[in-house]
């Protein structure tokens, strides 16, 4: 009898989907549920903290300005439309976060003396800074318009129509910006070949 | 853009995967026989990998999270709040309000205070006399001090007047009247007085130094601002107890006889009141704006103003022609007329609440109420008890009445009544009096001249003139020559010289009638025009 038990055919239990996808913790939000918003900052925030991070290359700023994104989306997290992905709203709200961040740096730097010892240009770039700081450098260089999607796309892996729809533009503009950034890059990197083939 | 630029850009997209099917084959294809392209292509390659190695991606914050959860939970209610801010911002505002002005209650006063002072700085600028001394004769003074009237322009036709309502409150009126205090007062004043040379010197003296005064009592400026202290009503009793202590002193015979109420005025009484006015130091002055009507304190200073037109009048006399017109430019541009314009016509609903000033005016007239305004009060003989002695010296005149019928041609006789109220009884007189037609008169008269003959010895009416009674009646007539016609014999002189005068008169009589009697036989005889 034993032996019939053992060799009991078991069948396969209906699976129980715990729905806990980015709409199903909104709706749940917009219910009432708050705590579903922990889960939601979870998921992305090391996401939403690399965009601020590729974005303004000051990493000191990046918890404050991520702060701000994720209490502008509690704020108006009941309005959300679900006409697109969660992530799309949350990173377009990211990178306006960034925006006006480095508008408002922009805005400081008019009204602080210029240091002498400021770089002006990648020829700046000094000769005992290691590859990766190099590349750094050279990117940070890039115009915030290029080095955003060429970040989102190389680092982030981020489709180009993701990219389009986070930054507000069209698929071909990522495009080309992509593209220009590639050729900024490698102008801005040109004089530094010796070191970054060694 | 360049088609190698373009194939580059497809390179680009080709290496991030983003290149469809279709696109993926065509650049494939030019990537196997274009070494430029293949070149670009890992050129491209390389900077991906650059850029993917080189970036590192930013290391978890173990508190990032506690540290924003805390942050929400802490101040959830700022959302909240924040649509409410409107609201409990007016609602902390005015509580704050009201509690400020519970225990600031003068806030708003002294806001408005200041406010006014300020307005008031603004309308005090550049005021100057209405009045020059230069300008006031004796005559202006002398009515001010009788009828209350100041001309406020050389042509008299403005002028300020100072009275008091029915209930005894002061008000002054500017209005666009001629003065009608009558012509030459103070010529009469001096006759009747008879002053000396002296008298007069030290009269024009006294008037003189109220001159000055009354120049800084209505000041004015280029904003059309009248300021009148209330001293004015002062100086204005001032200077009539200074006239008649004048007066009294310089002749008290005739003084006594004109004025015997006021014939008891004591000259130190007057020195009291005088002194009193001059040295009052009270600078308040009445001003009437084109918008608002207040009282402030100014303090005028007539000495400066004095050196001011000194100086000018000196230069005049220096004889420039053109120093000249300067001052008499200088003069015009200082004198300012008051304009009874739109702007003080509208500030007649107006009532100044604190001092109950009222405003009344029209384009020719601006009557201001000053009732609570202290105007120190100065006691004068009352003017009132030389009104009860004419009223009782006039009583016996205003108690008799007479009545006179009409007149009517065809009517010859008349009844004439007169009535005479005595305070006990009353007496009525009738009279009849028969008129005859004059014209039946001249004509007899006429006739009666023809035979007129001139009787001697002895005179009378048609010749004869009897000696009766009335010639004694005769004898109680005065004539207008004061001379009394009472004795006969003078009497028959005149009748005698008046029966010549009529002789001759009958004598051109008869001329004329011949003369007018030829013309009319001319006419007579005149021959009929053919036509």
């Amino acid at each position: 009898m034993s032996f019939k038990r053992k060799n009991k055919v078991l069948q396969p239990q209906p699976r129980i989907l715990e729905i806990n996808d980015d709409f199903s913790l909104i709706k749940r939000f917009i219910e009432g549920d708050e705590s579903t918003f922990k889960t939601l900052v979870h998921r992305h925030k090391e996401k939403v903290r690399n965009i601020i991070y590729l974005t303004i290359s000051s990493p000191e700023e990046v918890d404050d300005i991520a702060q701000e994104v994720f209490i502008t989306v509690y704020k108006n997290l009941k309005s959300f439309r679900f006409e697109s992905q969660f992530t799309t709203w949350l990173y377009r709200i990211t990178v306006n976060k960034c925006k006006d961040h480095l508008r408002k740096m922009k805005t400081r730097s008019i009204f602080v003396p210029v240091k002498e010892t400021e770089d002006h240009g990648y020829n700046h770039l000094t000769e005992d800074m290691d590859v990766p700081a190099i590349v750094q450098k050279a990117i940070s260089k890039l115009p915030e318009k290029l080095r955003t999607p060429l970040l989102l796309k190389d680092i982030e892996g981020f489709s180009y129509q993701e990219i389009a729809d986070t930054i507000q533009c069209e698929v071909g503009t990522v495009k080309s910006r992509i593209f220009r950034a590639r050729e900024g890059l490698r102008n801005i990197l040109k004089p530094y070949e010796g070191e970054l083939k060694a | 853009m360049k088609r190698i630029d373009k194939d580059f850009e497809m390179l680009s997209s080709y290496l991030d995967g983003e290149l469809s099917p279709d696109d993926v084959k065509k650049i494939e294809e030019k990537i196997s026989y274009t070494i430029e392209l293949r070149n670009k292509l890992n050129e491209l390659k390389k900077l991906k990998e650059l850029t993917k190695t080189s970036i590192k991606r930013l290391p978890e914050s173990p508190y990032f999270e506690t540290r924003l959860f805390a942050y929400l939970e802490e101040k959830p209610y700022r959302y909240k709040i924040k649509k409410w801010f409107p609201v409990i911002g007016v609602t902390v505002l005015t509580i704050t309000i009201m509690f400020f002005l519970k225990f600031n209650p003068g806030f708003i006063e002294e806001i408005f205070e200041e406010q006014k002072s300020n307005l008031a700085g603004f309308y005090k600028e550049n005021l100057k006399p209405l009045l020059f001394a230069a300008d006031l004769s004796n005559e202006d003074i002398f009515n001010f001090a009788f009828y209350n009237q100041l001309p406020l322009n050389e042509s008299k036709s403005q002028i300020i007047q100072l009275g008091s309502d029915p209930s005894g409150n002061e008000y002054f009126e500017i209005k666009t009247v001629s003065l009608n205090t009558g012509e030459n007062n103070f010529e009469k004043f001096i006759e009747t007085l008879d002053l000396s040379d002296k008298q007069l010197v030290q009269y024009d003296s006294i008037m003189n130094s109220y001159a000055e005064a009354l120049q800084s009592q209505i000041l004015i400026n280029d904003k059309n601002t009248v300021a009148i202290s209330p001293k004015l009503w002062n100086y204005q009793k001032a200077i009539v107890a200074d006239i008649l202590s004048f007066a009294k002193s310089s002749n008290e015979k005739v003084f006594a006889d004109v004025m015997p109420v006021l014939y008891k005025v004591q000259s130190p009484v007057v020195e009291q009141i005088v002194h009193a006015v001059k040295s009052s130091k009270d600078n308040d002055y009445i001003f009437l704006t084109p918008d608002s009507l207040f009282i402030e304190s100014f303090e005028f200073d007539a000495d400066e103003f004095n050196k001011e037109m000194e100086i000018a009048r000196k230069e005049m006399k220096q004889g420039l022609e053109e120093m000249k017109k300067n001052h008499k430019e200088m003069r015009e541009s200082d004198i300012i007329r008051f304009k009874l314009d739109s702007a003080l016509i509208n500030l007649k609903k107006v009532t100044h609440a604190d001092n109950n000033i009222g405003i009344y005016s029209d384009s020719n007239i601006c009557r201001v109420h000053i009732d609570k305004i202290e105007i120190p009060n100065i006691e004068l003989p009352d003017m009132d008890d030389l009104n009860e002695i004419i009223n009782e010296a006039t009583k016996q005149i205003k108690s008799f009445s007479f009545t006179f019928p009409k007149l009517d041609k065809r009517i010859h006789k008349y009844d004439y009544k007169i009535r005479i109220d005595d305070s006990s009884s009353t007496y009525n007189y009738n009279f009849d009096v028969e008129i005859p037609n004059v014209d039946s008169i001249i004509e007899n008269e006429m006739k009666n001249l023809e035979n007129f003959n001139l009787p001697h010895g002895k005179a009378g009416w048609n010749g004869v003139i009897p000696n009766d009674s009335l010639i004694e009646w005769f004898n109680f007539f005065k004539n207008d020559d004061s001379t009394y016609v009472g004795n006969p014999k003078q009497f028959e002189f005149k009748m005698k010289e008046f029966e010549e005068q009529m002789q001759k008169f009958k004598e051109e009589m008869e001329k004329l009638k011949k003369e007018i009697r030829k013309d009319t036989v001319k006419v007579k005889q005149k021959k009929p025009v053919e036509i």
